[in-house]
Parts: C-alpha cells; sequence; structure tokens
C-alpha cells in the first residue's frame, strides 16, 4: 500500500471514528452553523437572511487531534433573481488534507419552488503523491408554504449526484438531503436528513432563535451517532462573528469560529 | 378520424420475459433513421398508442406497483396521440441504440403503416405492418396482442395465468406492433371488421412466438344501448376454447360474466358495480373447475366528497394447490383548498404455501405509499415521495423505505421537465419501492433490494408538429456499482395541435 493510501486511510479513520463522516470529503461544512445544527455533512442554512454582498472565513479544529483542523473561506453575492456563492475548504492534518471547491448558484424570490445548482472540485492532497479528486455537482429544490402564522419551507436534494471517475476510488457516493423548517417570527424549527447509498441517515432538530437583528443562537440534537451542537452568532454593523461547538455522546468535540464581512441590501429577497 | 380496428382496448395481463426468435438483420441505425426521417414527411393519420392504465379499480391515484400492472410493457412507449411517426433510442453502457420506429400514412382512405422493434443487442425483434380503412383492419407481422379477454389469453397461452380476478371483457382485442420485446407475442396476421351498428367481428392466425405453436381465434362483439355481448372461439396447440361474455349497464352499474372452456376446464367470471349518491362499490368473483380450491373474490369500495375520497379493496385467490394469497388495501386522497392532493396508501398482503420438503411457509407484508405536493405556482411542482415495506416471515422481519422528491416544471404547455430523485434502504433480504419514471409519461413503483440513492429526469419539447422527449436515469447502490440508462425519442403529430 502506498504512503498516500495509508495516510488517505488515516484522515478517513480519523473521521469515521469520531464523526458521521466515514469516507473522503464526508465533511461539507464544518463552521459554527454547520456545527450549531449537528450537520458536518450537510451545508449549513445561514444564521441570517442573506441579502448582498457577504465574505467570511471560518477555522474549525476537529476532534483534539493535533493539527486535525478544517478552514474555509466564502464569498456569497445576493442579486435579485439569483445567490451565487463560491467557497474554499480544507480539512485534514499536515501530510493529508482534503480541498473542496465549491460554487453555489440558487435562485432567490417569491417563487414558491426555488432551485439550485452546485458545483464541486473535490482534490485529495497527499505530501509526496500525486493528488486525486475529481468534479461533483448536485441540485437540490426548496419550497415555501405559506401558513397562517408563518412558513413551511422543504429542501429535497440530490448531492454529488453526478461525478467523474475520479472520485469513485475515494468512496465519494452520492446522497438525498432533506430539510422540513417551520418559521414562526423569531423562532425555527428544522428537521433535517441525509440518505446515502448505503442506506446510512442520520437525523437531526435544529432550533433556530434570533434575538433581534444582532443576535441568533442555534442548537441541535442529532442521532447515529448521537450528537449534540450549539452556536451563536452576532453581527454588529457590517461584522459576523459567530461560534460553534457540536459534542458527540460518545465522545469527541468539534469546535469552530467564523468572522463575516456583511454589505447587507434589505431591498433584495434571499434564500434560506 | 380514421380509428384503429385494434386501438384502445383493455388490458391483457403481462406475461414474464419470453425468449423470442431473432429476424433477419436489418439495416444499420442511422439508414432506419434516415428512412423514418424521410417517411415523417409523408406521414398522416393514425392509430394512438394506448396508454399503460395501471388501475385495477379506476384511475390509480398513486403509482403502482409494476408487477400489478397489466401492460407494463406500454409503460416505456412515449404516448403522444396520432404520432405519424415515432423514433425511439435507448442508451445503454454507452451506446446508443435503435429502439422502436413506426410511421404510417395514408391515401385514397387507406392507412397504411409499418413499426420496427429492435431488441437489447440492437437485433431486430419485430417488424409490424398495418393497412385499414374506416371498416377494414388488416396486421400482419409480429403482434402484440392487447385487449383479450383475460381467460381467452390464458387458454391461447397469451398471457400467464392471473391470480387477480379481471373484469369480465367485451370487446375485441387489439393485434398491434409491439411496444416491447416482453410480453406475449404472435407472428401471423389478423384481420378485422366493424360496422357502423356497433359491431365487430375478428380473426386471428399466427403462431406463438415463445414456443412455435399455433394460435388460431375468431370473435366478434356486439353493443347495444343497455346490453352487450361477445364470442370468441379459439385453438392453439390443438387445444380448443369457446369464450362467452354478456353485460347489462344501466346508469347506477354494471352486470357482467364471462365464460371460458379450454384445456384448463371451465372459468367464469362475474362482476357487479352500482354506485349510490357518495358510494360506489364493485364486487368480482371468479370461478375455476380444474382447481382444488374454486373461487378467487375481490371486492371494492369507494366513498367520499371531491376534498376526500377513500377506497378499500378486499381480495384473495388460491395459488397452486395449497397455496393462497390475500390483500387489504386502503386509499385515501385529500385535498385541501389551494393545495395539491395529498394520496396515501397502506396495505398488508399474506401469502401462504406449502410444500413437502419446505413444509408450511406464510409471509405478511405491510406497506404504505404517499405523495404530497408540498408547493405548486409558475409551473412548478414539488412533491415529496415517500414509501415503506415490512416484510415478516418466520426469520423475522425486513424492512425497506424509501424517501425522495419529484420536481416538475412545465413552460407554456410547450416543454415540459421532471426531475426525480429518491433515496432507499433496505435491510438485508428486505425489499423497498422506488417511484420510476417511464418514457411514456408514467411512474411506477419499482422493487428494489438494495440501498442506493436514484435519480432521473424526464422532459419533452414541442416544436410544432415535433415532439423530442428524453428519460435519464442513474442508480447507485450501497455496492458503489453506478447504472445508467437513457432513452430519447422523436414524434411527430400528423395535425397540428387543436385541428381537426
Amino acid at each position: 500500500m502506498s504512503a498516500a493510501a495509508i495516510r488517505s486511510v488515516a484522515l478517513a479513520a480519523i473521521l469515521a471514528a469520531a464523526s458521521p463522516a466515514r469516507a473522503a470529503f464526508e465533511v461539507r461544512d464544518a463552521t459554527p452553523a454547520a456545527l450549531g445544527a449537528a450537520s458536518l455533512d450537510l451545508a449549513s442554512v445561514p444564521f441570517f437572511e442573506p441579502a448582498g454582498f457577504a465574505a467570511s472565513a471560518s477555522h474549525t479544529a476537529l476532534y483534539q487531534s493535533d493539527g486535525l483542523t478544517s478552514e474555509r473561506a466564502a464569498i456569497a453575492f445576493g442579486g435579485r433573481a439569483a445567490c451565487v456563492s463560491a467557497s474554499w475548504n480544507q480539512l485534514g492534518f499536515p501530510g493529508a488534507r482534503e480541498h473542496v471547491l465549491r460554487l453555489d448558484v440558487g435562485e432567490v424570490g417569491r417563487r414558491a419552488v426555488l432551485l439550485s445548482v452546485v458545483a464541486e472540485r473535490l482534490t485529495l492532497v497527499v505530501d509526496g503523491e500525486p493528488s486525486q479528486g475529481g468534479f461533483a455537482a448536485g441540485v437540490s429544490a426548496l419550497a415555501k408554504v405559506a401558513l397562517p402564522r408563518g412558513s413551511l419551507e422543504c429542501v429535497v436534494g440530490g448531492d454529488r449526484l453526478a461525478r467523474t471517475h475520479g472520485l469513485d476510488a475515494l468512496g465519494v457516493d452520492p446522497s438525498v438531503p432533506f430539510m422540513l423548517r417551520l418559521c414562526s417570527g423569531a423562532v425555527a424549527l428544522a428537521w433535517m436528513d441525509r440518505w446515502e447509498a448505503s442506506g446510512r441517515a442520520s437525523p437531526r432538530l435544529v432550533l433556530d432563535l434570533t434575538l433581534g437583528r444582532a443576535a441568533c443562537v442555534r442548537m441541535a440534537r442529532g442521532v447515529r451517532p448521537q450528537r449534540s451542537g450549539a452556536a451563536i452568532a452576532l453581527r454588529r454593523g457590517r461584522v459576523e462573528v459567530s461560534a460553534g461547538r457540536l459534542d458527540l455522546d460518545d465522545g469527541g468535540s468539534v469546535g469552530g469560529v467564523a468572522l463575516a464581512i456583511i454589505a447587507p441590501d434589505d431591498t433584495r429577497g434571499g434564500r434560506p | 378520424m380514421t380509428r384503429s380496428h385494434f386501438a384502445g382496448h383493455a388490458r391483457c395481463r403481462f406475461a414474464m420475459m419470453r425468449s423470442y426468435h431473432r429476424l433477419r438483420s436489418f439495416p444499420g441505425f442511422a439508414a432506419r433513421g434516415a428512412f423514418w426521417m424521410f417517411l415523417a414527411t409523408v406521414a398522416t393519420p393514425g392509430i394512438a398508442s394506448a396508454q399503460a392504465d395501471s388501475a385495477s379499480g379506476g384511475p390509480a391515484w398513486l403509482p403502482l406497483p409494476v408487477e400489478d400492472i397489466d401492460r407494463p410493457e406500454l409503460l416505456d412507449e412515449p404516448f403522444t396521440p396520432e404520432l405519424g411517426l415515432v423514433v425511439r433510442a435507448d442508451l445503454k453502457n454507452g451506446a446508443l441504440r435503435q429502439a422502436r420506429s413506426a410511421a404510417e400514412a395514408s391515401a385514397a382512405g387507406v392507412i397504411a403503416g409499418l413499426s420496427l422493434l429492435a431488441g437489447a443487442r440492437g437485433e431486430t425483434e419485430a417488424v409490424t405492418g398495418f393497412a385499414r380503412t374506416a371498416q377494414l383492419g388488416l396486421d400482419a407481422g409480429r403482434l402484440a396482442p392487447r385487449g383479450l379477454s383475460r381467460l381467452a389469453a390464458e387458454e391461447l397461452g397469451l398471457a400467464s395465468r392471473s391470480g387477480r380476478v379481471p373484469p369480465p371483457h367485451l370487446r375485441g382485442p387489439a393485434f398491434g406492433a409491439p411496444v416491447s420485446w416482453t410480453g406475449a407475442l404472435v407472428d401471423g396476421a389478423a384481420i378485422a371488421w366493424r360496422s357502423s351498428a356497433r359491431r365487430d367481428l375478428w380473426a386471428l392466425l399466427g403462431t406463438r412466438v415463445e414456443d412455435g405453436a399455433a394460435v388460431r381465434a375468431l370473435g366478434m362483439d356486439a353493443r347495444g344501448r343497455r346490453l352487450a355481448a361477445s364470442a370468441t372461439l379459439g385453438c392453439a396447440a390443438g387445444h380448443a376454447l369457446v369464450d362467452i361474455a354478456a353485460e347489462l349497464a344501466t346508469r347506477e352499474g354494471r352486470l357482467a360474466v364471462e365464460a371460458a372452456r379450454g384445456t384448463s376446464g371451465t372459468a367464469v367470471i362475474a362482476m357487479i358495480a352500482r354506485s349510490a349518491g357518495p358510494l360506489r362499490v364493485q364486487g368480482r368473483w371468479r370461478w375455476r373447475s380444474r382447481e382444488l380450491r374454486h373461487v378467487a373474490g375481490e371486492i371494492a369500495g369507494e366513498a367520499g366528497s371531491r376534498r376526500a375520497r377513500l377506497r378499500l379493496r378486499l381480495g384473495g385467490n388460491p395459488s397452486g394447490a395449497t397455496g393462497s394469497s390475500s390483500r387489504a388495501e386502503l386509499e385515501g386522497r385529500i385535498a385541501p383548498a389551494g393545495q395539491g392532493p395529498l394520496s396515501f396508501r397502506i396495505g398488508s398482503g399474506r401469502t401462504e404455501s406449502f410444500s413437502n420438503t419446505a413444509g408450511f411457509h406464510a409471509s405478511v407484508e405491510r406497506y404504505a405509499v404517499a405523495e404530497a405536493p408540498v408547493a405548486r405556482a409558475d409551473g412548478r411542482t414539488l412533491t415529496l415521495l415517500a414509501s415503506r415495506r415490512d416484510r415478516e416471515t418466520i426469520a423475522g422481519v425486513r424492512r425497506g423505505s424509501s424517501l425522495g422528491g419529484r420536481l416538475s416544471l412545465a413552460w407554456r404547455e410547450r416543454a415540459t421537465l421532471e426531475i426525480q430523485l429518491e433515496a432507499i434502504r433496505a435491510a438485508k433480504d428486505g425489499a423497498a419501492w422506488s417511484s420510476g419514471l417511464y418514457a411514456g409519461g408514467a411512474t411506477a413503483l419499482r422493487t428494489t433490494t438494495r440501498p442506493g440513492v436514484a435519480a432521473s429526469a424526464r422532459g419533452a419539447l414541442k416544436l410544432g408538429r415535433w415532439s423530442l422527449g428524453g428519460l435519464v436515469e442513474q442508480r447507485d447502490d450501497a455496492s458503489g456499482a453506478r447504472a445508467t440508462a437513457a432513452s430519447i425519442w422523436i414524434g411527430r403529430e400528423l395535425r397540428e395541435s387543436g385541428r381537426e
């Protein structure tokens, strides 16, 4: 077995031992917004309604393992008809790291059904070895239903449905994420899950509580594996600071912080 | 419009995959494509392909399991009425192969057409031609029998023996071009004559493709305002068949009886259906003389308002010498004001058998299927899909479930696109259902025994008299295997929409 393979296996093994992530590129998002939702394996829902331009950076330490960290930088622009975001994420330890470049284009506005498309470039880099990886793409649909005192949002997606052959060897499989989110005023309650090709699922319940326009608290409880998440975000002017933590019942924790610069535009709609 | 003597008839149960004789080789894909494109310029009105009618007791509220569909081969056939030309090709393992082509033209009151069906490896499986006038029709070549009485089809070896109790059949059959190489086929010729007084006469002469046995049949049917009757005489592999059916229909109900006598004895089917206010009921009963347990029956009831309706079905039949199979099913449809209808089906089935080697075996299956449109506006609809199956045997309970969504997009009645995503979970030796999109426009439940993620998309675009369509499916299962399949089709209508 080559050194690259050994290090890849080691990286996957560390993640497998401590999190729902069991193969390469299983961690999609390790920002505080995702940690608070106990959802490393799903793209996070922003704390606040995105609008205008935003740039953010985050750092996350995983499972108290030396050097096992995740860094992410992202920019997003919300227009009148669409929201475009691009992010770069790296995860791993010195000598073996995953890099994910992600481009997300989604409709925004008041239509009842909004569509989005995601394209990703996934690369596994092991020192001294040629990098491995490929491209993946997915789609999702968001439906909004107005209720007498709130709204219901339903998201169904196909994550990494289309993949290049380079990702097959890394165990990158498609999955179907779901979300049902009930919103009423400052409170939102979401049931989220992700069903994988292997038949594995990891449901979670996420509570969002917005305190005015300046703060948001997020708490979550997930099963398979049993876990809890909590996060807080504070916004003042154009600056948003957030911190989050994910704890597994059988040990292991993930903690992260993020900083975002926002140029809000209240005239534009947003995709939650 | 002149219509086929054989078109649009009732169902015929699907016989599982059979072996077929290969016809002589036919020129390649490009040559055939060019030939059909040429014919498109002279195409004129003709037969409307029959859409797969998957309902056993009326229009289905939810997709049915493929194994419960009477003519599953029609699921793959693009259905557009009055197609003068249709070309369908399948993409598998990266290779595009022509699957079916058909074209027809008319002159001096005679419509003539030709259909070509290719097999899985591109070989020619069936060539069928037809010619018809307003009263007389002739089909020749490799024919697919459709709408033949269920009892008669079983005796002629053109359908497998059914456990379910079908309704008595009083309309003449259709012997048209096959749309799939599965199902029972006949090499031969069929002729039909239709009088203006609602009387039909038909005859079939040929050999079964499956085993080469000679098949001959002759039938007639007549319909009045309230009474209808039909008779079929036939002979297959030297065994004779007589089938007689009669029906009395009123505004409130229907009473029908069919009796057949052939090599497997005498069989009788009786059906009564009646509606009164919000209640509709139907009962079917079958008796077979040479079975140890002679009788099978099904009853169904439906009640409710336009906003909420419920259907209950109970049925059971003997299976083999010692076995039995029964099913109870409740279907519901609730349509809140301004919202799409929430449809659900819950049911339970029990199968019992006994053999000297395996002893007594019983299994109970419980299942639930639901579809709920979450939002619908601006030509877009998002529907959530969910299903669950539990199979209980002496070895324990095996579970399977699926969860997904279907996004439907429509653009000015000119283009449609459906995208369906579904995740499937199935325990070892368990089975789950996944919703499958078919080229013909229908959706049916397929049984799968492995976890996985299935994605499929079906689209159609209409440009004047031309219509283009495609279907792509991809499935990734737990073993890491990925399977992709696709179909594309091109059709040309005989007239502009809305014109006579």
